[in-house]
């Protein structure tokens, strides 16, 4: 039987962006499938933002294709994702309500579900009794979620999410990963844009990292980082280490000590010379690269 | 298109739940009840004075031969003169302040011409009204047994309208025939169309100023396209400002029937003529087009909300223009550059409305400047929505020069 799902859920090809004789995107390309989690990472300037204007029509590539649910970009596009800007703003003189159910019809969302859809939201998020404030009248991180609850009330398919933890408190941080997370469940693909590694580690399925307009990892996470060799283990002892044949370095790190490992050695061989030394060893981990190891690594490697 | 409705929608409503609008809207017809109440007040103050004391002396020349009963009325004297060089001698001498001609066609035209070296401002209601009564008093006398429709028509409306004709001390005519009623009305109907478009651009420019400063700019762009914005805004506050418009037209027709009873003659000197109706809201409507475009796209450009404003004010420059030539236009209103600056887009509407007050304008004139101002709508709108493309979301900076018109190419 024909299957009528698309693929992906949004496809880029070959996408360049020129303004004047700079080019800050360069021959991208990557794939969001339906229900995952896709990690936009790149330092300041990378061409993250630009990319994700392409990805909503706001500026045009000069090269590439970009298609949504297996149509190539078009105005219609647009009602099937939902933005969250770095740059955030409402209208400040409308009330809550009113904001979200505008920007809703916006999106082609009839008034009325709309502003069903607005009081559910409201109500999910605790933020109810704030209906019919103005939008200047709010604390900042209330803003931001009213401003997600924009995003995602006309019920897109894909969700594009520009740095959205930026000035959150611990609390608003972790109510919106809960629902980026129950979106995830609805079957929504969301792409999260950001330069906060510990986030894309604790979020995303696959990534896609971007250095000077150019891709340079792209992949699901995990496999991204058994990629990159382990160049550390942690070691808790009651001796002092010091003189290890295979260690570059020892960093004190508290209640441990990071031993940094020499090139060609590994963690077993380390791991023998302390036995060898009959050194105390009341706990021995191996140190996985984190993505933001390998984030500083690309970067440094690509200066 | 449905979006556009939206924006428009929008638009219109936040617009008109301002209070700048509402008081903008209601303030010119309040000032001008007030300014009406005042009048009235002073006059009837004054007009005591001069009944008890005065009585002008007046002559009139009869031209059709009935209007011979020269009848005593409380302040105004009335003489008989066989032509018109015996009540211009007779003004000239001192013998009569002001003369009217009684012409020929009087009855189909109900026009009489006052000759006077005074200016006819100064005509008060009472006079007028005597006028009146003089010819009235005439007619019946005349045609009482033998009325048919034509007199019936002038016995409803003996005036229907007064010329004057202002006359120097040697009896001539004067040279500046412009009279002070014409001169200042035309000049605040043509303030009051500047205003309009001013405040209805200039709130289609603080709206996008303002998105662009909230940063709400980035949430519309990936809703609707630019142009879809530009034009949803555009008809959104063009309806807020038309709606003005019209309202300070039905207000000031409603003031001018309210003035015509305390000031003799105003109605005379400043009608609402359907023409001037309709171009005047023609004019409004093209001028908001240009104004509101060229400031939206320029407005676009600048990093903050006076630098865009700054930006766009160079264009309020146009518009003042023809106020700047204001004593060639009062004087020669067909002349060379009052046409030219018929025809410059940026100055025509107020200078057709300026030059409606005072002459007429030839239709070819009129057709050929709401072209050009057509086809200059046409062009600022694409350039206009290339700019808000390639600069609504440049923050913090203002493009060069060069990138502006790189990006105008790239966008």
């Amino acid at each position: 039987m024909f299957n009528n799902k698309p693929q992906y859920i949004a496809e880029v090809s070959h996408v360049s962006k020129e303004y004047g004789l700079t080019r800050v995107v360069n021959d991208i390309s990557f794939n969001i499938n339906p229900g995952e989690i896709f990690g936009l990472i790149g330092p300041n300037g990378s061409g993250k933002t630009t990319t994700i204007r392409m990805l909503m029509d706001i500026i045009k590539p000069n090269t590439g294709d970009i298609r949504i649910m297996n149509e190539k970009m078009n105005e219609q596009s647009k009602d099937k994702i939902g933005y969250l800007p770095e740059e955030r703003g409402l209208y400040r003189k409308l009330t809550v309500f009113q904001c979200l159910v505008y920007l809703a019809t916006l999106k082609n969302m009839p008034a009325n579900i709309a502003a069903e859809k607005a009081d559910d939201f409201l109500a999910q998020t605790d933020m109810l009794p704030h209906r019919n404030k103005r939008i200047e009248t709010l604390s900042k991180g209330m803003g931001q979620l009213i401003q997600f609850i924009t995003t995602i009330l006309h019920e897109p398919q894909l969700i594009i999410l520009d740095e959205p933890f930026t000035g959150l408190d611990p609390v608003n941080s972790n109510k919106m990963k809960e629902m980026i997370f129950t979106l995830r469940e609805q079957g929504k693909s969301i792409i999260l844009s950001t330069h906060m590694m510990n986030e894309v580690e604790e979020l995303c399925d696959r990534i896609l990292m971007i250095n000077k307009g150019q891709s340079v990892l792209y992949g699901k996470l995990q496999e991204i980082k058994s990629q990159y060799p382990v160049n550390s283990v942690f070691v808790k002892s009651s001796d002092t280490i010091s003189d290890i044949n295979s260690v570059k370095e020892i960093r004190e790190n508290g209640r441990y000590q990071e031993l940094i490992l020499k090139e060609n050695s590994t963690p077993q061989m380390i791991l023998q010379e302390l036995l060898d030394k009959k050194m105390d060893i009341k706990k021995y981990e191996i140190g996985v690269p984190s993505l933001r190891e390998i984030f500083i690594q690309v970067v440094e490697q690509n200066k | 298109m449905n979006k556009i409705l939206l924006v428009t929608k929008h638009e219109l409503g936040q617009t008109l739940k301002k209070k700048s609008y509402i008081i903008m809207t209601l303030i010119f017809p309040i000032l001008a009840l007030v300014g009406i109440a005042g009048y009235g007040l002073i006059q009837s103050l004054t007009q005591g004075l001069v009944t008890s004391a005065e009585v002008i002396q007046a002559g009139y020349v009869d031209e059709v031969g009935i209007f011979n009963i020269p009848i005593e009325q409380s302040n105004l004297s009335l003489i008989s003169y066989t032509s018109e060089e015996q009540a211009n001698i007779a003004l000239t001498q001192g013998d009569i302040e002001k003369y009217f001609i009684i012409p020929a066609d009087y009855f189909d035209s109900g026009i009489i011409t006052l000759y006077s070296t005074e200016n006819d401002l100064d005509i008060s209601s009472e006079t007028r009204s005597q006028i009146n009564n003089f010819l009235l008093v005439n007619m019946n006398n005349a045609f009482a047994d033998r009325l048919d429709e034509k007199t019936l028509l002038r016995l409803e409306k003996p005036i229907q309208t007064i010329n004057t004709i202002l006359l120097d001390e040697s009896g001539q005519p004067a040279t500046d025939q412009g009279s002070i009623g014409t001169f200042v009305i035309s000049i605040i109907f043509v303030v009051l169309l500047i205003i309009a478009i001013f405040t209805s651009s200039g709130y289609l420019l603080q709206s996008m100023i303002e998105e662009k400063e909230n940063r709400i700019i980035e949430i519309l762009l990936s809703s609707i396209s630019s142009l879809q914005l530009l034009v949803g805004k555009v008809i959104g506050l063009g309806i807020a400002g038309l709606l003005q418009v019209v309202f300070w037209f039905i207000t000031g027709f409603g003031l001018m029937q309210l003035a015509s009873t305390q000031i003799s003659g105003i109605s005379d000197i400043f009608t609402f003529t359907p023409r001037l109706v309709i171009l005047g809201i023609t004019y409004f409507i093209l001028g908001y087009l240009l104004y509101a475009i060229l400031m939206t796209g320029v407005g676009a450009i600048g990093s903050t909300a006076r630098e865009s404003q700054q930006l766009s004010g160079i264009f309020t420059i146009g518009a003042m223009i023809p106020l700047w030539l204001l004593n060639l236009i009062m004087l020669k209103p067909d002349h060379v550059i009052a046409r030219i600056f018929t025809f410059f887009p940026l100055s025509a509407p107020s200078m057709v409305i300026l030059r409606l007050g005072l002459t007429d304008i030839p239709t070819w004139e009129l057709v050929t400047s709401i072209t050009i101002m057509v086809i200059s709508i046409v062009i600022s709108f694409l350039v206009a929505a290339k700019t808000l493309r390639a600069f609504l979301l440049m923050y913090g900076r203002r493009p060069t020069f060069k990138e502006f018109i790189r990006s105008l190419r790239q966008a």
